[in-house]
């Protein structure tokens, strides 16, 4: 017999919560921490990489789902658009205050105008302003239809200012996880905890706009 | 603060309220809505 939507949907949930328990597990106690960083900041990376890398998805997400409602003019476009947005702009606040946390421990100072600090908070303005301009709109169609052609106009921003302006100027930052000799260079303790935290947060996202989106569901069919 | 870890364990505070902040956001927006067809 088939197990229900209902008892998957359970599973995942446990293992999610499960997987994420063993990741910070992991990532203070399995995971050696890596040299050329000051004591144990490596650790931080397992958190705040995929808090970045989170981020630049849901801006994707945002533009499909824009592209989709523009389409077809369906509001559950609009909605999971809007979901994807909002958590983006979550994770990217993260990121951004867990970036300042580690450049604190790793430069003495929370803040430095690094190219890559700097292009983080064009990212958060790009897209504040786009929930910004949804605030603004009263209008559900209207606020739909303008904020999934912003979403197309600022998505392009988004390549530009999370891979090629850190590329292109000299940064702080440390080497980004493919290096410019397009390499993964980590200990195998490392990548292990790595890469499963980035799965996880990905999953965690996932969650987190599908409940949104159900939410914002349950809250046009109120609104009925 | 020994090794950093207290700066780990400050990241670790920062995204798992920021998560929960946001959980408790989609609650109230829930509540909100449902408060109407209560009464």
């Amino acid at each position: 017999m088939m197990p229900s939507v209902k008892t998957l949907g359970f599973v995942a949930k446990w293992f999610l919560g499960l997987g994420m328990a063993a990741i910070c597990w992991g990532a203070f106690l399995y995971a050696r921490p890596a040299q050329s960083f000051v004591g144990e900041s490596s650790r931080i990376v397992f958190f705040h990489v995929p808090q970045a890398w989170v981020s630049t998805l849901a801006f994707f997400v945002a533009a499909w789902y824009s592209w989709r409602y523009l389409r077809t003019r369906r509001i559950e476009h609009d909605e999971a658009a809007s979901a994807a947005a909002r958590l983006g702009f979550l994770f990217c606040v993260l990121a951004t205050v867990t970036g300042s946390i580690f450049a604190r421990v790793m430069w003495n100072s929370y803040w430095n105008w690094d190219p890559r600090e700097t292009s983080i908070v064009l990212l958060l303005l790009v897209y504040g302003a786009y929930l910004g301009l949804r605030g603004a709109l009263e209008d559900p169609e209207r606020r739909a239809t303008l904020s999934a052609a912003y979403a197309l106009v600022a998505v392009v921003t988004v390549p530009f200012l999370t891979f090629a302006v850190p590329r292109m100027y000299q940064s702080l930052h440390p080497d980004t996880v493919i290096n410019a000799r397009g390499k993964v260079e980590m200990s195998a303790d490392i990548r292990i905890v790595f890469f499963s935290s980035m799965v996880a947060f990905m999953a965690l996202f996932y969650w987190m706009w599908n409940l949104d989106r159900r939410v914002s569901r349950i809250v046009r069919e109120r609104a009925a | 603060m020994s090794g950093a870890l207290g700066y780990v364990a400050a990241v670790n505070i920062v995204i798992w309220a920021g998560i929960f902040g946001y959980l408790v956001y989609l609650d109230r927006k829930v509540r909100a809505a449902s408060r109407p067809n209560q009464e």
